[in-house]
């Protein structure tokens, strides 16, 4: 069977409790290759957990996450990043101790093989890898616009260029699917505009994203198809303008702050 | 070429004349035997230092690697009559299987797990050497144990050892400098800044804490193989936890998270600890002061460079020249 017949990522019946508080209940969905799909929902709703779910920080209580008709519920999360699951980070996790270009090739992890002894002894191998996942780290920071900035210190960057060093990691792995987790919070008007911008661009490559954002206006320009999160179930799935229009995800939203929810592990 | 790749050089070449100079300037065998063991701490310490500095985890148990290896040259060159250098390979390897064995369950765990592991085998192996009968020599050791030699030319004397002992220790500079700038080396120093976000980046971090806990073990053990072979007599004492400890004060004191460091720390320790001896031929009580002394020491260094000294002193001149 072609594992093109599958949609990229198949999320079953999932479920996931912490003593005793539900975070994301019954959770269905599917996501088409090729397509950005956006999931929103007030504070608490359950989006960062169900992340977390995803790349396997957390084992879910219950359900099946199936990627490329391949189950990978249980696997543990570097097992899932191997399969092409990248991810950027609420609360930004960067290298802080790295260089822009260091950090960058770090998300290249997956595409070396030398070992240890030949790393120690530098063979010729480890020099033509090395030589490889540079060209590779340095196309990714040209892709963001960071290359100016490869030698800095990852902390010296602003948190909006931070956010970006994130991005570069992340699409340096050539990842099959790319979770992004409220790319745009903190971010100036400014800054989200070229985020917006450099999503666009990442979106027309053809590689699927799933998107956790609270701005509307970035979820509207490039979202197929959007799922509506509350109290850890889902409300609607639908397109941008449907689930816009519908008086549930109004309710949902009402009288409820925009700022954020949680943690990278909350 | 870059001002970083010349400052590296510049290093590397100022450290080899340091070296190099010692050995012109007197032929003292006691100056000589302080440098045979600064070069023999200072292995084992760049071992602990990366597996300190980069996978965050303290080893309790690094005498006792040592010891292995000791023990491992002496055991197989006096009872199996094997080459001292066959000795001293197959030490390490069985050393790092040992160290593979206590590493694959304990870093699988968060928490100090390896220290509580790394302590055990200390007080096993400590044990072990006392109480294995004729193959150990128990309390007393083990005698005669041969010199390493290269065809007709041994290595039987403190200049000669010293000529041996620290083309390793820069070897191992070279080694740990090719591993911090390469994928596995970025990984390590990844899993230093954040853990979920390695792991994110496909890192499966507890077999590269092992990779680096087997490293520092096999490091060790070559220290210890080199050591018998040099003073060609093996007991327990040199090989217990005490020491296990000074080995963490000296990578310390040097600083984790650098090439130098741990190497700086052991040379400092090991002149402390000389120093003490000497004047305990004056007054007693010096002898016993080591430890007190070396818990000062951590103290400050905690207090004032909490990165160490190599860090912490080109972190003051940075910003005496940012102004």
């Amino acid at each position: 069977m072609q594992a093109e017949e599958y949609p990229l990522l198949q999320v079953r019946n999932l479920r996931k409790v912490f003593e005793g508080l539900v975070a994301v209940n019954n959770v269905s969905f599917e996501v088409e290759r090729g397509t950005v799909f956006g999931l929103i929902g007030p504070n608490g709703a359950g989006k960062t957990t169900l992340f977390n779910v995803i790349t396997g920080i957390y084992a879910p209580t219950d359900g099946t996450v199936v990627l490329n008709g391949e189950v990978i519920t249980g696997l543990p999360q570097d097992a899932i990043a191997a399969r092409g699951v990248a991810r950027t980070f609420q609360n930004l996790q960067i290298f802080h101790g790295m260089s822009v270009e260091d950090n960058v090739l770090v998300g290249c992890h997956r595409h070396g093989r030398c070992g240890l002894l030949a790393t120690i002894f530098r063979l010729p191998a480890v020099r033509a890898e090395e030589r490889q996942l540079r060209n590779h780290a340095m196309e990714a920071l040209q892709f963001v616009g960071l290359q100016d900035f490869a030698r800095a210190p990852a902390s010296s960057l602003p948190p909006g260029r931070q956010r970006l060093v994130e991005i570069a990691r992340a699409l340096a792995s050539e990842p099959c699917l790319l979770l992004l987790d409220e790319p745009a919070a903190g971010l100036t008007t400014h800054e989200t505009e070229v985020l917006g911008e450099l999503l666009q661009r990442i979106a027309a490559t053809g590689l699927t994203i799933i998107i956790i954002e609270h701005d509307m206006n970035l979820v509207m320009d490039i979202c197929a198809t959007v799922a509506v999160l509350d109290q850890g179930e889902v409300l609607t799935i639908d397109s941008p303008s449907a689930v816009q229009a519908d008086p549930r995800v109004i309710a949902a939203y009402l009288g409820e702050p925009q700022p954020e929810e949680g943690g990278a592990g909350g | 070429m870059s001002a970083e790749r010349k400052r590296e050089i510049l290093g590397f070449a100022v450290a080899v004349a340091i070296v190099a100079a010692l050995p012109v300037v007197t032929r003292s065998a006691y100056w000589l035997s302080i440098g045979v063991f600064i070069a023999l701490h200072g292995i084992v310490a760049i071992g602990l230092g990366l597996l300190l500095g980069y996978a965050g985890q303290v080893s309790l148990g690094q005498a006792a690697f040592y010891g292995m290896g000791a023990y491992g040259s002496a055991i197989l060159t006096l009872h199996l009559g094997c080459n001292p250098w066959l000795a001293m390979g197959a030490a390490a390897v069985a050393t790092g299987l040992i160290a593979y064995v206590i590493g694959v369950p304990t870093l699988k765990l968060h928490g100090h797990y390896l220290a509580m592991a790394t302590l055990g085998i200390g007080i096993i192996v400590r044990i072990l050497f006392n109480e294995g009968g004729h193959i150990t020599g128990g309390p007393s050791g083990l005698p005669a144990v041969p010199n390493l030699a290269i065809g007709g030319f041994a290595f039987d004397n403190d200049l000669r050892m010293y000529c041996l002992a620290w083309p390793i220790v820069f070897l191992q500079v070279v080694f740990s400098r090719n591993l911090l700038r390469s994928r596995l080396g970025r990984a390590l120093r990844a899993i230093h800044d954040s853990e979920i976000a390695a792991r994110s980046c496909a890192i499966n971090t507890a077999k590269a804490k092992v990779m680096v806990f087997v490293l520092s073990a096999v490091y060790a053990s070559v220290a210890g193989s080199l050591y018998a072979h040099w003073v060609n007599f093996v007991n327990p004492h040199p090989f217990s936890f005490p020491f296990s400890l000074e080995l963490v004060v000296m990578v310390m004191v040097g600083g984790a998270a650098s090439i130098w460091g741990p190497l700086i720390g052991a040379a400092a320790l090991t002149i402390i600890d000389q120093s003490l001896l000497q004047l305990g031929h004056v007054f007693p009580i010096a002898e016993d002061l080591d430890i007190v002394l070396f818990g000062i020491i951590v103290v400050l260094v905690l207090l004032f460079m909490p990165r160490g000294l190599v860090r912490g002193l080109s972190s003051q001149e940075a910003e005496r020249r940012a102004g």
